[in-house]
């Protein structure tokens, strides 16, 4: 590993900790740095018990959805070979929303009482979504496979194709959420907007197999994504098997981008921006872009849940919603220099 | 000298105008206190001071007018932009116009006022915006790429829509009324919609058909059209002003209805059977078809779902599964 | 007819032909040749009143083509650019009916005996029904010709009209834009890649060289081995040819 590189890691680590540093202080209630060092002592005060109990578990949260998503887009965008392929931006999010938000309702219409009216967690057991949440998404993304293929895939048609499922969907999420009861509604809608709002361990457990499993699966399978960055034939050509190669790196990307939005409902273009940012930093070495996903991927997250808490408080503005205030310009961006070069 | 349009345009155009008569109808006579058909079309031609005559005068009657009108703008905002960018998959949603306008009347609901002339104001400002980033990014010297206006489209659309979301969070308004009618539906829409609505609209909708002449020769490359003797850049500058203003008008009414500006085309198209069927009948029959369209989505809803659900979830699901498939077929052939 | 006073042509701040200075009339058939990238298609653009030049102006029977309508430009001159499009599923008939577009009231369908004219006139009366798309590449051509001839312009422009035919359909091209020439004293000017056609069809030969003007005149007198070295290049021989115009061979 070069030196460049190995400083360039450790610069995004140390962000990384300041910005979680810094999202364990700010909030709606403000705390100094002297009640963040009360975390650690023995008995702490009640404003440390809360930064304990309510930002700890969130920062942590935010930090696991933007390795995954990271990871996810530098997989899915190397694969497919296409520089806009984007997890949230192709069904799987609507996808693995439709599937939670289903199950919400399928719950609460079993659910013998009205007693649980606080979160959906009480009534959707939290360890069912996100295996919920994962199949919907990888149904929904081999739907957009299966609707775009035509010899191959086009990258145009992919993201076109799941742009208009990921709408058509949501149009039957939107059916879903409304026939909820009032309380629901709402508490669907702000899963929708992909909030980090109360967020717990609990959301984060159930996540952490799938996910680590996926990740697993990708740091094996690098030289197979190296193959895969050229044209099929001559990925065959060095002696990769796409025909188990291809599927198996996209099932793995597909199912940390599920787990993602399992946590907190859909965040958007995380997924495509943070390979962007990482090319530009790294270069093209592969195994640098994956750790420098990993770190700014969770750099990305735990810095826009932060804005969003300290932009309009108390009003939280849901972490999805600051991922894509801020990724679909880059994202415009990215479309028009792709125009420019195919003019040229 | 306007040649008479085929008889099959005729049979088609006669179809969908029942069908919407027959939509408005069960819309009129279906609701919470269902009227018999017969009795609702006494209270249209007389008002007896009962509450059932009041409810098919001034609440159903509005909504269904609403309903087609709304169909009917859309479908031609959709039209136009098909004919602007050379290809049949545009609609009005996936080139940010209608993720704009709906930014637009939201910052306007809850930041500034409810008052319907400012409230289509802000339809158009935002929509205009939305169009003219999207055009914008699409832009290069070889022309619009008919994708890559889509493309931007959608990057611009999401933008909107996050947007939108965030207005509706920080504003703090009830969420569930913003949620409903970002969903897009008819529910207790009224004379007041439609009084701000018809005028703009049906200027809009001449308009369209007083640039008919422009726009056949809109479908042949730039340099073909000058040398026809019609600037495409003015033409395209017109036909998306107007395709901002319908679709405005109708998201300031209806919320963001998804697709109709792309299906009722469609549905035109194959129901005239044509190739290449004439600029203005095809125009016409799409109005009628987004019409019928709208007016049957709202009736369906209606009496399926008892009005809890917007007839715009309905019309997306639709939308979107016509979408894929028609795209599916013709994507190729289509580029 | 058309006059261009020191035009100025290029793409963005890219200037490719300078201090152009050139006229057209009627009835005259003008070839334009000059090397790859050498201005020619901006330059007829320019002409054509479709891109605008970055200085100079052109003038329509004395009067600025950029203070002119497209309509009324169009009365007076058709483009036809390299690989012109055609609207989805169109019918011959429909394509040629377009040309109508500037001579008739904005509201009213072109008169369908002069479609079936034009149609006839470029043998395609029996194609009239069928999808312009299932057309081959020269009956294309004379499709759009016929258009041409229902627009009825004193002057055509075309950007290399026989690029992408054969070599049957390249000859038929010429002759028929050659005839209506006769019949109609139309003006033509057009690019032209093959110096032979060039020399054997045009009236009068504009070679472009080095962002200006290098020679114009009768093919017979600006057509030789030094023009062709220069232009192109290519060393070649100049003979004549049966109708005493020249014609090139290469020298390999």
């Amino acid at each position: 590993m070069r030196g460049s590189t190995r400083r360039l890691h450790a610069l995004l680590m140390g962000a990384g900790l300041l910005v979680a540093l810094l999202s364990l202080r700010y909030g709606a209630i403000e705390a100094s740095w002297l009640d963040l060092a009360e975390v650690f002592s023995a008995d702490p005060g009640p404003l440390a018990a809360a930064i304990i109990e309510l930002r700890l578990p969130r920062t942590l949260c935010a930090a696991v959805i933007g390795i995954y998503l990271g990871v996810s887009g530098l997989v899915f965008q190397t694969v497919l070979r296409n520089p806009l392929a984007d997890p949230t931006l192709f069904g799987i999010s609507s996808g693995a929303s439709l599937a939670v938000i289903t199950a919400m309702g399928v719950a609460s219409a079993l659910s013998p009482s009205e007693l649980s009216q606080g979160a959906a967690s009480s009534v959707l057991p939290m360890p069912l979504v996100p295996p919920i949440a994962l199949g919907g998404g990888l149904a929904a993304t081999l739907l957009v496979v299966w609707l775009s293929w035509r010899d191959g895939l086009l990258p145009l048609r992919l993201v076109l194709f799941g742009a208009v499922l990921a709408v058509a969907l949501n149009g039957v999420v939107m059916v879903l959420v409304l026939s909820l009861s009032e309380a629901r509604t709402e508490l669907a809608i702000l899963w929708l907007a992909g909030s980090l709002y109360a967020r717990d361990l609990a959301n984060l457990w159930p996540a952490l197999p799938w996910g680590v499993a996926g990740l697993g699966v990708i740091a094996l399978a690098l030289p197979w994504l190296s193959g895969l960055r050229f044209d099929a034939d001559t990925a065959r050509g060095f002696g990769v098997s796409t025909a188990l190669a291809v599927p198996t790196l996209l099932a793995a990307a597909a199912g940390l981008a599920a787990s993602a939005v399992s946590i907190a409902g859909p965040v958007g273009f995380v997924g495509l921006l943070v390979p962007h940012i990482a090319r530009l930093l790294y270069g093209p070495n592969l195994s640098d872009l994956l750790i420098g996903s990993v770190l700014i991927g969770g750099l990305l997250v735990m810095t826009s849940d932060l804005l969003g808490r300290i932009i309009a408080p108390p009003i939280e503005i849901p972490v999805g919603i600051v991922t894509s205030l801020i990724g679909a310009p880059i994202f415009a961006l990215l479309i028009r220099r792709q125009i420019i070069r195919a003019v040229s | 000298m306007i040649g008479f349009p085929p008889a099959r345009a005729a049979g088609f155009a006669a179809v969908l105008t029942v069908l919407c008569a027959a939509a408005t109808l069960l819309s009129v006579s279906a609701g919470a206190h269902p009227t018999g058909l017969g009795r609702a079309l006494i209270f249209l031609w007389a008002d007896d001071g009962t509450n059932a005559s009041y409810a098919v005068r001034e609440l159903r009657l509005p909504r269904a007018l609403c309903a087609a009108g709304v169909g009917a703008a859309l479908a031609l905002s959709g039209a136009l932009i098909q004919v602007v960018i050379r290809n049949p998959l545009g609609d009005p949603g996936l080139t940010g116009v209608t993720a704009g306008s709906a930014f637009g009347v939201a910052i306007s609901l809850t930041l500034l006022t409810a008052a319907p002339t400012l409230l289509v104001a802000a339809g158009i400002c935002g929509g205009a915006l939305a169009a003219a980033l999207t055009f914008l990014l699409a832009r290069s010297d070889a022309g619009l790429e008919p994708l890559r206006v889509i493309l931007a489209g959608i990057a611009v659309a999401v933008f909107f829509l996050a947007a939108t979301s965030a207005v509706m969070i920080v504003s703090r308004s009830s969420m569930q009324t913003l949620y409903f009618w970002m969903v897009g539906g008819f529910i207790n829409r009224g004379w007041a919609e439609w009084a701000l609505f018809w005028p703009l609209a049906s200027l809009a909708g001449l308009a369209v058909f007083a640039i008919t002449p422009l726009l056949r020769l809109l479908q042949f490359d730039d340099a073909t059209a000058a040398s026809l003797g019609a600037s495409a850049g003015l033409g395209r500058i017109a036909a998306v002003a107007l395709s901002v203003i319908l679709a405005a008008v109708s998201v300031a009414v209806a919320g963001p209805l998804a697709f109709v500006g792309f299906v009722a085309p469609h549905l035109a198209r194959l129901g005239l059977g044509a190739r290449y069927p004439d600029m203005a009948t095809w125009l016409a029959v799409s109005a009628l078809a987004g019409a019928a369209l709208v007016a049957s989505a709202d009736a369906a809803t209606r009496s399926l779902f008892a009005g809890r659900v917007p007839a715009g979830a309905l019309i997306t699901i639709l939308g979107g599964v016509v979408f894929l498939a028609l795209a599916r077929r013709g994507f190729d052939n289509a580029r | 007819m058309i006059e261009a006073q020191d035009l100025t042509v290029g793409y963005g701040s890219n200037v490719v032909l300078a201090g152009v200075s050139l006229s057209f009339s009627a009835g005259e058939i003008t070839a334009l040749i000059g090397a790859n990238g050498c201005g020619k298609s901006t330059l007829l653009r320019a002409i054509a009143g479709i891109s605008r030049p970055l200085a100079g102006a052109v003038y329509l029977h004395g009067q600025p083509i950029s203070a002119l309508g497209r309509r009324q430009i169009a009365r007076s001159l058709a483009f036809q650019s390299q690989s012109p499009e055609a609207p989805e599923g169109i019918s011959v008939r429909q394509l040629v009916e377009h040309g109508a577009f500037a001579r008739n009231p904005l509201f009213s369908r072109p008169d369908r005996r002069d479609v079936n004219a034009a149609l006839a006139r470029v043998d395609l009366d029996s194609f009239a029904e069928r999808p312009f798309s299932a057309l081959s590449g020269g009956e294309r051509q004379r499709a759009w010709i016929a258009l041409v001839l229902l627009q009825a312009p004193e002057m055509i422009l075309l950007d290399e009209p026989t690029s992408f035919l054969d070599l049957g359909y390249q000859i038929e091209t010429l002759r028929l834009l050659d005839a209506i020439r006769r019949e109609r004293g139309t003006g033509i000017v057009m690019v032209l890649h093959d110096i032979n056609q060039a020399a054997r069809f045009a009236d009068r030969i504009i070679a472009l060289h080095a962002g200006r003007v290098h020679c114009q005149g009768p093919p017979a007198k600006v057509i030789d081995a030094a023009l062709l070295q220069t232009l192109f290049r290519a060393k070649v021989r100049v003979d004549q040819d049966h109708a005493a115009r020249p014609f090139v061979t290469p020298l390999w």
